[in-house]
């Protein structure tokens, strides 16, 4: 029979993500803090999900930035086939760089749709292994287009691989949120985040100074990319 | 013949108690609907809910029993059931002021059987509960006892840095 107290319900992973659904990240975090038995429900309900996805919803808030943001960290991939603007996209860089990238304007949002749907096609696959292969084959949006009134913004961030449960990327969305909101974006529209995280992974992002802020040709070239 | 919303279905909990319910009710569970849409004949053969006792049981078909009406759920719904973790109606809020133990029955329950608007009420209250909390008040509200050595606390603080204001 199955256990009705608060671990024994989150030890059920379709009941673990669906509490952490409607919790911030630091929540999550607070929730990870309260016993070994939630700890290691979240620890391994995380990495045994079929896909290693996380998302982040940030709240339709103006500025300033809230002092925490609204994270989502367990979501299917399934549940991301709404998510058409304002998106960013967090992926695997073939020179071992994560790569943060706001797009932006209706132009960049088809662009954005076209890779989007490329992207969830690959994320469909039950197989974790062929969607880190087929992540490699993935293209990026250009970083500028002369087209746009508003040039896509990258980051870089520096991955190292985490022994901890991996929710490891507040800093780089923190950043990525203050600069969209000193760009203009519309407060009100509901932005979204994605983080792909490679299958038997745990990556960390570090702290700020890892994160180089938006890229421009110098850091490009210097970052030999 | 009656109309499939007049039939009647008999479910058994785990403590072998037979419920008699609406067959329209009891298919709020994709459960249900799949064992009467396989065995073919509702209402002759029992069916049984093996992880579910019998107060759990009502207690679901309570719920069942007020939703029968609602739309079936569509995905779009289940992305935006998502959305706002207040936005539990008035009477799920009710039906949820129970003790913990039952909480988690239900919630239990709802997932085995497969309730997904049941499930998602459920997993919300437990949200909220958390809500807002330092794990000291979570400790408390769950009456969880704190289990971490000095040493594995410290671990998760560093773990948990990068999330800190600063």
């Amino acid at each position: 029979m199955p256990d009705p107290t608060f671990a024994g319900a989150l030890a059920d992973p379709d009941v673990l993500r669906n509490v952490l659904s409607h919790l911030t990240i630091r929540e999550t975090l607070n929730l990870r803090f309260v016993s070994r038995a939630t700890k290691s429900a979240i620890d391994t309900g995380i990495p045994a999900q079929e896909k290693l996805f996380f998302a982040a919803v940030v709240p339709a808030v103006p500025p300033p930035l809230p002092t925490y943001l609204e994270l989502n960290p367990l979501l299917f991939a399934r549940r991301h086939v709404y998510i058409l603007r304002n998106t960013f996209q967090f992926y695997e860089h073939p020179g071992g760089f994560y790569e943060l990238h706001l797009q932006t304007g209706r132009d960049q949002e088809k662009l954005l749709n076209r890779n989007w749907k490329g992207c969830q096609a690959m994320l469909t696959r039950p197989s974790l292994t062929s969607l880190q292969v087929n992540m490699r084959g993935y293209k990026p949006a250009p970083f500028t287009n002369a087209n746009q009134g508003t040039a896509s913004i990258c980051w870089i961030a520096w991955p190292t691989v985490n022994n901890a449960n991996g929710v490891t990327y507040g800093d780089v969305l923190r950043e990525a949120v203050r600069e969209c909101r000193r760009q203009g974006q519309n407060p009100y529209h509901r932005m979204t985040f994605e983080v792909r995280f490679p299958p038997g992974h745990k990556l960390r992002l570090g702290p700020y100074e890892e994160v180089l802020g938006a890229l421009d040709d110098q850091h490009r070239a210097r970052l030999g990319l | 013949m009656a109309s499939e919303g007049e039939q009647t279905v008999k479910l058994v909990s785990s403590d072998n108690v037979e419920i008699v319910t609406e067959r329209k009710v009891a298919e709020r569970s994709m459960l249900i609907k799949n064992m009467i849409e396989d065995l073919g004949a509702p209402g002759e053969e029992p069916i049984p809910i093996m992880n579910v006792s019998e107060a759990v049981l009502r207690k679901v078909l309570e719920w069942c029993t007020h939703h029968k009406n609602d739309p079936a759920p569509s995905q779009d719904d289940d992305a935006d059931s998502r959305k706002k973790t207040t936005d539990i109606e008035d009477w799920d809020q009710k039906f949820m002021q129970v003790d913990q133990e039952m909480l988690f029955e239900i919630i239990l329950a709802a997932n085995y059987m497969d309730i997904k608007a049941l499930l998602d009420v459920g997993c919300k209250t437990v949200a909220n509960m958390i809500k807002g909390k330092s794990p000291e008040e979570i400790r408390k509200t769950f009456n969880i006892q704190n289990d971490f050595t000095p040493e594995e606390e410290d671990q998760i603080r560093r773990e948990n840095e990068w999330a800190e204001d600063r």
